[in-house]
């Protein structure tokens, strides 16, 4: 660390770091947010390279059109210029240019991006067809996004192309967002093919006359930039461990956002949207279940496909489980949303010890990162998260670290959420049985008085009720040692969704579902009283 | 396992590691008005066993090291190696979502008496705080006030974390043990200054750093 500022005045090159911070934390929102989460060298580097690209993007909307083109040309013609040499004195740029040279960034990538501003600055955008749109969103953002990646510590090459796409969805996303204020420009940022193909010209989209067109012109474009995200979100898997929280952030925060827009329709022309309010629905999810559907108090979801989902894009198996993190992340949020109560998941089960070391290190790498990232977060959340399943074969910095977590969160009541990892049904209750034969033999129990209360008080979480929905992913339809116990009268619903891709979406089919069932629960009567939250109407 | 190991420890524990030794989740005086969301932590000590080296220096400047009550001695067939110091208050940020970022500070019970043939040192006051993995500490030296340099550098990801289950709602035992702890380069200068030249490096462990306190989470 200390060689790093051998070469240039430490103080001056600080000073540059801080205000590349100030510059981006000004602009970027929960972007910011997310780069916080980087380890300390990768963030500095990060902020450097996004506040140099704020900073441009500055100059570029800035002042009257002659003004600003003389100023942007200088300023790129003296970036590079300064790149090249490695040095700056420049106040914001010291820090670039030392990013730029630390991390043996691409200078030609760098040009690409300068000449894009350029462009975008000189005249208002007018692409015809979504391949000049994608050249766009790739010169501006995409540039900017492949450049962070060596600092992320790639494993393959093809993180480089998918860095550089998740820029190009932010871009999108940040066009999204800001239609009132390019409209009101002048400017419009979508495909001409796209309006032509509509009947739409500009004054449709300033006015938000013709709803119908303009819902499905925004459909249109959301559903593109979910395409491209679908694309672009293996990368998060393929950095080093202690940057995947931040790449989990930027897809999980994309979604979110894009997930606004859907949800806006035509109104985000003319009322816009911020990233902190898109952001605000995945950190601080709403309780809005839809109105007449009957919730389940206890819904327990088999998290099945995570290697299958990898192996599809051609990923090692330890990328699908850092994307089923993400998942599991989602479900969470989910689940606040629907209101529901308890939601069981079994990550890990017995008989997974016959996977190899690498993949079950990984697996509980991920557990364990996800748990300490996520634990702030799930107590402001009101999240009980309780760990059910044998703890003696975990690292014991891990199974103290969830003692911690679990101890933190214990007397929260809005949602349980019951990790069942290195578990087995059939473990559970043979332990359940030994526990009463002991004091069955010990005389503190008669065995005619045994009843279902004394197996249940002896299993993994003695309070657990009764699961009313079990989900399956990836297609498979058995319960696999699943909660034996609790599921006499649960509903299953199986969604062939390969675990990772598995969210809000596909949890609520599953719950309209699950509401379109009749529960007899083992009688001629109805639904009784007392079963889970039926929402009203309204 | 490295880095699960290290992300566990600072994460989980976050500011507790170094100076504001298992500080309070959230940020108001240890052990003081229960904190309606982190809940609070108490009954904490910390204990540094000085290692083979930092002894060997201590021998090597005919320095005999006494504490100052209310901390106490560790002894090993009648020779002191190490002390404990009782958390009198601490705060911090365990930065659960921003592992490298966990810091706080804490106030610690009690000193230490440095007797050589240079001259007697007492060192009470010891107010440790923890800053990227840094420990500094101010503290009060004859009377008089020290500036804090950064002291001690604390191997986070080598040390143990240990907590075992409870039932929920109740106070929780969390210790950490057999953490590192080298001095810094700015350490050794001052040592150097003040003593000569040391027998010890920036990568020479000076101590093995255990701390405990018990958590109590906040009520329902």
């Amino acid at each position: 660390m200390e060689n790093e500022w051998v070469d240039v005045d430490a103080s001056e090159l600080c000073e540059s770091y801080e205000l590349c911070a100030r510059v981006s934390q000004d602009r970027l929102g929960p972007v910011w947010t997310a780069l916080e989460l980087l380890p300390e060298e990768a963030r500095r580097h990060a902020t450097a390279l996004n506040g140099f690209a704020v900073w441009t993007d500055a100059l570029a909307d800035d002042s009257e059109p002659g003004v600003r083109q003389q100023a942007l040309a200088r300023w790129c013609a003296d970036t590079l210029a300064e790149v090249r040499a490695g040095h700056s004195d420049h106040p914001l740029r010291r820090a670039f240019v030392h990013t730029m040279r630390r991390a043996e960034l691409d200078v030609a990538v760098l040009e690409e991006f300068l000449d894009a501003t350029r462009a975008d600055s000189a005249a208002p955008p007018g692409f015809v067809t979504v391949a000049d749109q994608r050249r766009y969103l790739r010169g501006v953002a995409g540039t900017i996004s492949e450049l962070m990646t060596p600092l992320l510590g790639p494993r393959t090459g093809d993180a480089v192309r998918l860095m550089s796409l998740l820029g190009e969805v932010c871009q999108l996303g940040d066009i999204l967002a800001d239609f009132p204020i390019d409209l009101a420009a002048g400017r419009c940022y979508l495909p001409g093919e796209d309006l032509d193909r509509l009947g739409l010209d500009l004054e449709d989209l300033r006015s938000g006359r013709r709803r119908d067109a303009l819902d499905e012109l925004i459909a249109v474009q959301a559903a593109r930039g979910r395409a491209l995200l679908e694309e672009a979100a293996p990368v998060a898997g393929m950095v080093e461990a202690s940057c995947q929280p931040f790449m989990h952030a930027m897809v999980l925060g994309t979604e979110a956002h894009l997930g606004e827009v859907e949800r806006l329709g035509w109104r985000v022309l003319v009322e816009g949207l911020s990233s902190t309010t898109s952001a605000e629905t995945l950190i601080r999810p709403r309780r809005e279940p839809p109105a007449g559907l009957r919730i389940p108090g206890h819904v327990a979801v088999v998290m099945d496909g995570n290697r299958r989902w990898a192996t599809q894009r051609g990923l090692p198996a330890p990328d699908g489980h850092s994307a089923g993190g993400r998942a599991l992340m989602r479900l969470i949020v989910s689940a606040l949303r629907l209101g529901i109560g308890h939601l069981s998941v079994f990550g890990f089960s017995t008989e997974n010890w016959s996977r190899s070391p690498e993949e079950l290190a990984r697996v509980f790498e991920a557990a364990a990162e996800w748990i300490t990232r996520a634990a702030r977060w799930l107590q402001e959340q009101g999240v009980r998260v309780r760990w059910c399943g044998r703890r003696d074969r975990l690292e014991e910095n891990v199974a103290s670290a969830l003692a911690i977590v679990e101890s933190m969160t214990s007397t929260n009541a809005t949602l349980t959420l019951n990790v069942f990892a290195d578990y087995g049904g059939r473990d559970e209750l043979v332990a359940a049985t030994r526990r009463l034969a002991a004091e069955a033999v010990s005389g503190r129990i008669r065995p005619e008085d045994i009843g279902p209360e004394d197996i249940a008080r002896h299993c993994a979480a003695p309070d657990l009720p009764d699961v009313d929905l079990l989900i399956r992913t990836s297609g498979e339809q058995r319960t696999s040692n699943f909660l034996p116990w609790h599921l006499v009268y649960a509903e299953f619903v199986f969604d062939p969704t390969y675990w990772p891709d598995f969210g809000y979406p596909h949890l609520l089919a599953a719950v309209i579902e699950y509401s379109g069932r009749h529960r007899r629960f083992g009688g001629d009567d109805a639904d009784p009283v007392g079963d889970p939250v039926a929402v009203e109407a309204g | 396992m490295s880095v699960t190991r290290r992300t566990v420890l600072s994460g989980a524990l976050g500011g507790a590691l170094a100076a504001p030794f298992l500080a309070q989740f959230g940020g108001t005086a240890f052990g003081a008005t229960p904190n309606a969301t982190w809940g609070t932590v108490s009954s904490g000590w910390v204990e540094l066993r000085y290692s083979s080296e930092a002894l060997a220096q201590f021998d090597h400047l005919h320095a005999v090291v006494e504490h100052i009550a209310p901390a106490t001695a560790i002894t090993e067939n009648g020779t002191t190696v190490g002390a404990r110091f009782p958390i009198h208050s601490a705060t911090g940020n365990p930065a659960l979502t921003n592992l490298p970022q966990a810091e706080g500070n804490a106030l610690l019970d009690g000193g230490v008496m440095v007797r050589a043939p240079m001259g007697q040192f007492t060192f009470t006051q010891l107010r440790p705080t923890l800053d990227n993995e840094l420990a500094s500490c101010t503290y009060t030296v004859n009377g008089v006030e020290s500036s804090g340099q950064s002291l001690l550098r604390c191997g986070a990801s080598q040390g143990r974390l240990l907590a075992h289950p409870v039932p929920a709602g109740q106070p929780l035992s969390i210790r950490i043990e057999r953490v590192p702890v080298y001095p810094t380069t700015e350490s050794l200068a001052a040592f150097a200054s003040a003593f000569g030249t040391p027998t010890f490096t920036v990568d020479t462990v000076l101590a093995y750093l255990t701390a405990e306190a018990v958590y109590n989470p906040p009520r329902a």
